[in-house]
């Protein structure tokens, strides 16, 4: 059964993206008149759609202030739910834009055990799906689980939310994913200019347009997330919705018992910021690309409640919403096998203003028509009337869109605890569908009339100085954006400073007395290290014994049980052999040995008694050690000893990756402790495993023996 | 059974709704089809799923790939939708017929054909159909569904089966019905020779897995016509015809032998007085049910082997026999999909993270059907410089594990999740509820079949696993098929 049902899921995906793409939307005639028997559907005249039924919430709120809803719900053995703070985007500090989605991401991998993966893969085990929610104006969870799985799925939530752990790794990683994603997005034109637009529709320093950036990210500490945790993510702030298949009174007692613990006081959370739209401006951005232009024209509306919200949502999609919509039906590109892209939406927000938008992406040379035949639409808009089947078939889609919109569950009740935060009536999603249902044309000629395109801020993405002079002629006058400082890990790295290097020495001394006395760890002079290193997958799998020997202060030599290969440097260069022939150490080889003897545990606990290391105290119980460009952090435990070591590579594809090295099973080698099991990971996900096999220090290494080419 | 579940009163309103059971309504319509409704007042939308009991294992012998030709004209629309001027564009459409009748009849003289007189014969059919497609309005049909707000349109064609989805506003639940019914029974099968060639070139480039599978399918099934590939054997789909297809469709097409499941806004009564307003006619009337495939395998005792060349990468498709879908082993199965497939299954953890034996293993418990008996298939890439015996060697040691212990707790209560959220998961939504519920009543009679399968999960132990594994994961019964470059070492050898 349920091989059937993944079976034709599958089919039925892969082949709907195989579906003949939409022919061009000239086709206006209604079909060829058709048999008697069937009305042909633009004929047809379809009954009222039906209200969208969104669940009651009724709420009460426990003695600690969470608000709590519970919707009983038999259809099926399943829970769904949702953990709302209200702690979005918007209440970011001003000089740490994207600290609100950061904290969101680092909750999500807080936690007691040693690996956040230990808690994904719990919830999978249990059958848990579960998505982080995250707007301007709130964030969270939602989540659907088995019936069996409740009370398992509400503890995950309560230690997230109530006592997460935050651990400086796991917010690494998180950083460094959220870096990703920020780079991504610069990558894509039509989403780096949507964030430009609705930046600048706010003005970019207000709370609702400042905006995320790497070189930010990783700047963030581990303080400023305990901090932004302590002072939003309070029970009195938090509202819990849970639909489904449980007996309510019984479901209350166990949140009470779960979440009743959870009694932070931090008062009343600030209010939110009001968003005020910015005065009309145009911006033009440098892409990568200067083939193509990626344009956005538009203006901040009104909101959900105010009279026309609907009347602009249907105007928008008469614009440009629909394939047969005006601006599509009439605006083509000059240049010749352009693929123009072009539409117009109105963007709903439950708790602000909606926004009217149009966007086009064309040649570069086409810019011009485009902008001209968009100047065209809105004149022919305020001057000729819409007529009914335009206004019908907009107002259908909105409806449509709309119904859509409701169509599970989960989104209903998100949907429904959404309109609870921003103070809608419970039945707003209904009201809305009558509202847009009656609509008239009336309602949108006025509305045209309002429209002036001069009037509209302007974002563009393409080549700066071609679109400045395009808009110009347009009679617009563009400012270019001026490119950003080139943001990365070095931009951002914490500096050292006399208090965090007397910090570092204290926290690295008492590393080494926990490993068995700074005098025992001073004597390291050599070692010796034989292990396997099995890696995962992703990492291109397979299993190898490798011997490390050291010796003081940068001598290193890596070679294999099984091949005559090795490697060897004195720590500035070296030479690889294969038994045969010797070249010097350089690309990928010379990187690895030197990160290899960088990461040598032996080495790495002498801490700055080595020349040419700079070491200083980082957040997180923590230390940051640095040698020439090489830097990385030892993290320790509780008991002082290392738990640890964190260090960033670059991706193939460019991209940020964090290593962690997770240092287990300390066993006393010439009295001192060290790991002989490590595990690594990398962006959170287990890469590779190391199990050391045999460990030998200070049995008199000679460099003659490190440097042997046979 | 005719309108027996629907018929009762209303259930009484109890606190949290009524439960998926009393949301569900199987009806039989005196033609024999069947309608299965999931009702679902709360968002105005509507999910249909019809569900055809034909797939690529029902098409005559000779005309392999017909079944995948029919998803690429689903769509091709109908007398009243996509034409511009029926009578004429009829006219064209049975020209380009006569032009590849004489095309026809020229090759049928083999070696006595005359060449010149082929390649200009199929010059006027190439002309005739060019002069078929100015009378046409293309993409019509679906433009039709989606300017009123259709989504998730799709068709999907397997061994056992053809089924097509699409989802609208409900209040636009009679046009779903009044297209349908033309579509199905009365469609005008546009560009046919066009999408037909284009098919024979997506044949020619079809991805590694799908070469290592088809070997798989056609050593494994001597005689069952399982072993047919899914876009047919060479010199098959080129002679296609749309007669063929329209055989095919009148044979198979019959209201006993379909299943429209709808899930959403809409109520038993206005189904059924739709289905009776749209699904009438002479091509809605009961007609005989098409024979089931009569072929039964001989019974395999030795392993086999079978390889290919094949320019792409690498594959080892592996599959074990297994019975049907309505043998009591059939959920067994499903639970053991749970523990080996996936990043965190035993397959991926064994062969790609411990072993390296494998770049990646994917999983499928029946292929290619599962209405016959069939295979439990692992599709393996290998890793580099692994050879087919050692892949082969690999998936049956973690087969072994399953057959020699009882799975430990933990491990059961993975494999029994699995099956269950993809059953809740899926019933959570109305367009693959729909696909889940025509599935169930096609399939198995019984529109509460997910539900019965859920509580089957219950109920199922290590032992079960054991048994099944121990009982049809043996070498004997195993067939191994290799694609991929010649130079792979040891393509083939079986030790």
């Amino acid at each position: 059964m349920t091989r059937r049902l993944l079976a034709a899921l599958a089919l039925a995906a892969g082949l709907r993206a195989q579906a003949p793409p939409l022919p061009p939307p000239q086709l206006k005639t209604p079909p060829a008149a058709a048999p008697a028997r069937t009305a042909t559907p633009k004929e047809a005249v379809y009954p009222p759609l039906h209200a969208v039924q969104l669940p009651r919430m009724a709420s009460v709120q426990l003695p600690n202030g969470l608000k709590l809803y519970l919707i009983e719900d038999h259809e099926l053995p399943v829970i769904q739910g949702a953990v709302a703070v209200r702690a979005g985007g918007a209440f970011d500090p001003a000089d740490r834009p994207g600290l609100a989605r950061l904290t969101l991401h680092a909750l999500r991998s807080s936690s007691v055990t040693a690996t956040g993966a230990d808690r994904e893969e719990m919830l999978d085990r249990l059958g848990v799906r579960m998505e982080e929610m995250f707007s301007e104006t709130s964030c969270g969870f939602s989540f659907t689980a088995p019936r069996e799985s409740s009370e398992e799925v509400l503890k995950v939530l309560d230690a997230m939310v109530a006592e997460p752990v935050f651990q400086l790794g796991k917010l690494e990683v998180a950083k460094a994913i959220g870096r990703s994603v920020l780079k991504r997005r610069d990558g894509n034109s039509a989403e780096a200019a949507m964030r430009e637009f609705q930046s600048v529709l706010y003005g970019r320093d207000s709370a609702f347009g400042r905006q995320e950036s790497e070189a930010g990210i990783a700047q963030m500490r581990l303080d400023d997330v305990t901090q932004f945790y302590r002072r939003y993510f309070v029970p009195q702030n938090t509202a819990l919705a849970l639909q489904g298949d449980f007996d309510p009174a019984a479901m209350r007692t166990l949140v009470e018992r779960l979440f009743g613990g959870w009694t932070v006081d931090q008062g009343r959370a600030a209010e939110l910021p009001k968003p005020a739209a910015a005065a009309p401006a145009a911006w033009v951005i440098q892409a990568r690309n200067v083939l193509r232009v990626h344009l956005i024209l538009g203006q901040v509306g009104v909101g959900l409640q105010e009279r026309d919200a609907a009347a602009w949502e249907v105007l928008a999609t008469l614009l440009g919403g629909t394939s047969h919509s005006r601006l599509l039906d009439k605006i083509r590109s000059p240049v010749p096998g352009d693929n123009l892209e072009l539409g117009a939406q109105w963007i709903t927000r439950l708790d602000r203003a909606g926004i009217l938008s149009i966007e086009a992406s064309c040649a570069a040379p086409g810019l011009t028509a485009v902008l001209e035949g968009i100047r065209n639409e809105f004149k022919r808009l305020s001057g000729t009337p819409v007529t009914e089947e335009e206004a019908r078939g907009a107002r259908d889609a909105v409806l449509a869109k709309l119904a859509g919109a409701f169509d599970t569950k989960l989104k209903r009740l998100n949907n429904a605890q959404a309109g609870e935060m921003a103070g809608l009536p419970p039945d707003w999603a209904s009201r809305h569908q009558e509202e847009v249902a009656a609509v008239t044309r009336a309602d949108l000629d006025r509305l045209a009339r309002t429209l002036d395109p001069a009037k509209f801020t302007i974002v563009a993405i393409g080549d700066t100085e071609d679109i400045q002079q395009r808009l110009k002629a347009f009679g617009r006058d563009a400012t270019i954006l001026a490119a950003k400082p080139a943001p990365g890990a070095a931009a951002a790295a914490a500096q050292p400073d006399p208090q965090t290097v007397e910090q570092g020495r204290r926290l690295m001394a008492r590393a080494q007395e926990a490993s068995g006395g700074a005098a025992k760890v001073a004597e390291l002079k050599d070692a010796t290290l034989t292990a396997a290193f099995e890696q995962g997958p992703s990492a291109g799998g397979g299993r190898q014994v490798l011997t490390q020997r050291w010796l003081l202060p940068g001598h290193f030599r890596e070679e294999t049980a099984a091949s005559p290969f090795a490697a060897y440097t004195n720590g500035e260069a070296g030479f690889v052999t294969d038994g045969i022939r010797s070249n010097p150490l350089s690309g990928p080889t010379y990187e690895q040995i030197h990160k290899e003897l960088f990461q040598f545990y032996p080495r790495l606990l002498l801490g700055d008694a080595l020349p040419g290391r700079t070491l200083f105290a980082v957040d997180g119980n923590a230390v940051e050690l640095r040698e020439g460009a090489r830097s990385g952090r030892l993290v320790f435990d509780q008991s002082g000893l290392p738990s640890e070591i964190l260090y960033e590579v670059a991706s193939s594809a460019g991209l940020p990756v964090v290593v962690e090295e997770l240092l287990e099973d300390f066993r006393p080698v010439g009295g001192v402790k060290m790991p002989f099991r490590i595990r690594i990971l990398q962006n959170g996900q287990p890469a590779s495993l190391v199990t050391v096999q045999e460990l030998k220090v200070n049995s008199g290494l000679k460099v003659e023996d490190l440097m042997k080419r046979q | 059974l005719f309108g027996a579940s629907y018929a009762a009163a209303q259930p009484p309103a109890a606190p949290g709704g009524p439960g998926f059971a009393q949301r569900v309504s199987d009806i039989a319509m005196p033609s024999g089809l069947h309608l299965v409704i999931l009702e679902r007042h709360e968002a105005p939308t509507v999910s249909f799923q019809t569900y055809v009991r034909a797939g690529s294992a029902n098409v005559p012998a000779g005309q392999s790939g017909l079944a995948k030709l029919l998803e690429k004209l689903a769509w091709s629309g109908t007398e009243s939708i996509g034409s511009r001027e029926w009578a004429s564009e009829k006219k064209a459409l049975d020209a380009v017929e006569e032009a590849y009748d004489r095309l026809q009849a020229e090759r049928n003289k083999g070696p006595k054909a005359d060449g010149v007189k082929i390649t200009s014969l199929g010059f006027d059919v190439q002309r005739a159909a060019e002069r078929a497609k100015s009378f046409a309005k293309a993409g019509e049909y679906l433009q039709s569904l989606t300017l009123q707000g259709a989504t998730g349109i799709g068709v999907a064609v397997s061994a056992d089966s053809i089924q097509y989805s699409c989802t609208l506003p409900s209040n636009r639940k009679e046009l779903w019905f009044s297209m349908e019914s033309q579509r199905l029974t009365r469609p005008v099968l546009r560009g046919f020779y066009a999408e037909r060639d284009s098919l024979v070139e997506q044949a020619r480039t079809r991805p590694a897995e799908v070469r290592a599978a088809d070997e798989l399918a056609a050593a494994a099934f001597p005689a069952h016509p399982y072993r047919n590939p899914m876009y047919g054997w060479t010199g098959d789909l080129e002679s296609l015809r749309t007669a063929d297809l329209r055989s095919f469709i009148e044979r198979y097409f019959v209201p006993g032998n379909m299943v429209v499941a709808i899930a959403g806004d809409i109520t038993p009564a206005e189904a059924r007085q739709l289905a009776e307003k749209y699904f009438n006619g002479a091509a809605w009337s009961a007609k005989p049910l098409p024979v089931a495939v009569p072929t039964v395998d001989p019974v395999q005792s030795m392993p086999r082997t079978t390889a290919s060349y094949s320019a792409t990468a690498p594959m080892v498709a592996i599959g074990y026999r297994r019975p049907d879908q309505l043998n009591r082993d059939d959920a067994v199965f499903d639970a053991i999909q749970g523990i080996l497939a996936g990043a965190k299954g035993w397959l991926e953890q064994e062969l790609s993270q411990k072993s390296a034996i494998a770049v990646s293993a994917r999983l499928q418990a029946a292929y290619p059907g599962a209405r016959y008996p069939s295979l439990f298939a692992v599709m393996v890439q290998p890793a580099v410089g692994r050879s087919v015996d050692q892949v082969a060697a690999g998936v049956q040691a973690v087969l072994d594990r399953l057959r020699s212990q009882p799975v430990d707790d933990a491990t059961l209560a993975r494999a029994r999740e699995y099956v269950r959220t993809t059953i809740l998961t899926a019933l959570l939504q109305n367009a693959s509820a729909a696909t889940l519920l025509a599935a169930s009543v096609a399939e198995y009679g019984d529109p509460q079949e997910p539900i019965a399968e859920l509580e089957r999960m219950e109920k199922l132990s290590a032992a079960d696993i054991q048994r099944v594994a121990a009982k049809y994961f043996v070498p004997e019964h195993r067939t191994v098929a290799y694609s991929g470059p010649p130079t792979a070492p040891a393509a083939g050898g079986e030790k």
